[in-house]
């Protein structure tokens, strides 16, 4: 159950697939003109998410590894395809506006990426678990990325006018406001990190995932250096600083 | 060599049953879907069609939808040279169920952002009663709010043909452009007046029966 737990949250917010691991940007960008569009789509990749890691999980012992991709695609595509009638059948507004992107959560790389890095090496409740943190830390991205991008670029908050439109800023519900909103909550959310791990205070449970949880990152032991270099050098940087006081 | 291609067989088969399966779960989802998926379809049209035929005063409730087939063959020879194609034709019908109208869906494929797909509602005596946008993907800002600026002049206009302004209206069949979008305007403005045509067209041979 801890375990569980422990997945929620690495999906939610250690790694979380966009802010962290920077993963799935196209539909992110995207969909997020309006808070509904980026939670409908958020909760249909997360719905996806799941159920495709519950089932390669299950399937894991029974899948060859070389035709593993393969399998993950059918698996993925099915889902997808079921998520896409039931939404046509039931929900036809949000089908409707989220258009060409529901077909494309396919070969969407978050939920290969967890399929491949998570589902196919660990047993089915865990990856089940991960596959809804992950689909929940996707969401979370998604909806205050489209809450920012709707209230700035058309002045309404779930869709109810706060400021008339006319004096909203158009650019944030284009292309371009997507890359200005992410890059802030990316760099606000860094911020933290960093004021705190600079206070000396234990970040690895919010840390950036790099070095300290990106179990099977390739990259893990360089990101680790790296990390306490920088740290280090800060670190003189400061110690410097204050000898030098006064002269500068 | 023989065992690579046992090997290789024997993935394919694994693959092959998981597909299979997938398949078999579509396909009952697609079943249970299918009514549904139908339906809402219908009511779209419903919705789109009774948009266009608003209830007011001097003009005749509308209190159904009926298919044109009789025309659609007809109209499907038309050929227009400005990106504009006819999709389905309706007939809108009075209480006593008289043809007073015909809700046409126009689709202009000289958009900004791709195709602009509209519902006309003309009366069968050819004044435009409204437009209800379907389908469109234009910028956000400038040719998206067609559905704030154009709809709501769309309405109620007899004339032959519409076209629009930059200065301000002056008369029913000048409408006012958005401003910057006037690629948006131009293909709004193509689509009323092949709706106008068309149901010109209906009225003159089919207006009889």
């Amino acid at each position: 159950m801890n375990k569980c737990f422990e997945r929620l949250y690495n999906g939610l917010i250690k790694e979380n697939p966009t802010f962290v691991l920077t993963l799935g940007m196209c539909p992110t960008l995207a969909v997020t003109t309006s808070a509904i569009n980026g939670l409908g789509m958020g909760l249909t990749t997360a719905a996806v998410l799941a159920l495709s890691n519950l089932f390669i999980s299950l399937l894991r012992k029974v899948i060859p590894d070389k035709v593993r991709i393969p399998a993950f695609i059918v698996i993925v595509a099915s889902f997808v395809t079921m998520v896409q009638l039931l939404l046509e059948a039931y929900l036809p507004s949000l089908n409707a506006s989220l258009g060409i992107y529901i077909p494309l959560i396919v070969v969407n790389c978050i939920i290969l990426g967890r399929a491949e890095s998570f589902a196919y090496h660990n047993p089915a409740i865990v990856s089940l678990f991960d596959g809804i943190g992950m689909g929940l830390g996707f969401t979370v991205a998604l909806t205050l990325l489209g809450m920012f991008r709707e209230f700035i670029g058309s002045g309404s908050f779930f869709g109810i006018q706060v400021f008339p439109e006319d004096y909203g800023v158009t650019i944030f519900v284009l292309a371009p406001g997507a890359f200005f909103v992410l890059a802030f909550l990316v760099a606000i959310q860094n911020a933290i990190k960093a004021k705190l791990a600079a206070k000396g205070k234990d970040v690895s449970k919010i840390g950036s995932g790099c070095g300290a949880g990106c179990s099977r990152c390739a990259d893990k032991e360089f990101c680790n250096k790296a990390m306490n270099s920088y740290k280090t050098s800060k670190k003189e940087l400061k110690e410097r600083r204050g000898e030098d006081d006064g002269k500068y | 060599m023989n065992s690579d291609i046992k090997n290789a067989l024997k993935d394919a088969l694994i693959l092959l049953i998981i597909t299979l399966f997938a398949g078999l779960a579509l396909g009952f989802v697609h079943e249970i879907t299918l009514k549904p998926i139908e339906e809402q379809k219908k009511a779209e049209v419903e919705r789109s069609c009774s948009a266009v035929f608003p209830d007011e005063e001097g003009f005749s409730h509308v209190a159904g939808f009926m298919d044109a087939d009789d025309v659609r063959e007809q109209i499907s020879a038309l050929t227009f040279d400005n990106g504009i194609s006819i999709g389905n034709i309706y007939y809108a019908l009075d209480d006593s169920g008289n043809r007073t109208g015909y809700a046409i869906e126009v689709t202009s494929a000289e958009g900004y952002g791709g195709d602009i797909k509209v519902m006309c509602g003309v009366t069968t005596d050819g004044v435009l009663r409204g437009v209800s946008i379907l389908e469109i993907s234009e910028t956000a800002g400038l040719g998206m709010k067609a559905g704030n600026v154009l709809v709501p002049q769309l309405h109620n206009i007899s004339a032959d043909h519409i076209t629009f302004t930059k200065t301000g209206s002056t008369s029913e069949s000048e409408i006012d452009a958005i401003s910057g979008a006037t690629v948006t305007t131009t293909a709004f403005v193509n689509i009323v007046n092949a709706a106008l045509d068309v149901s010109g067209i209906i009225s003159a041979e089919g207006g009889a029966s």
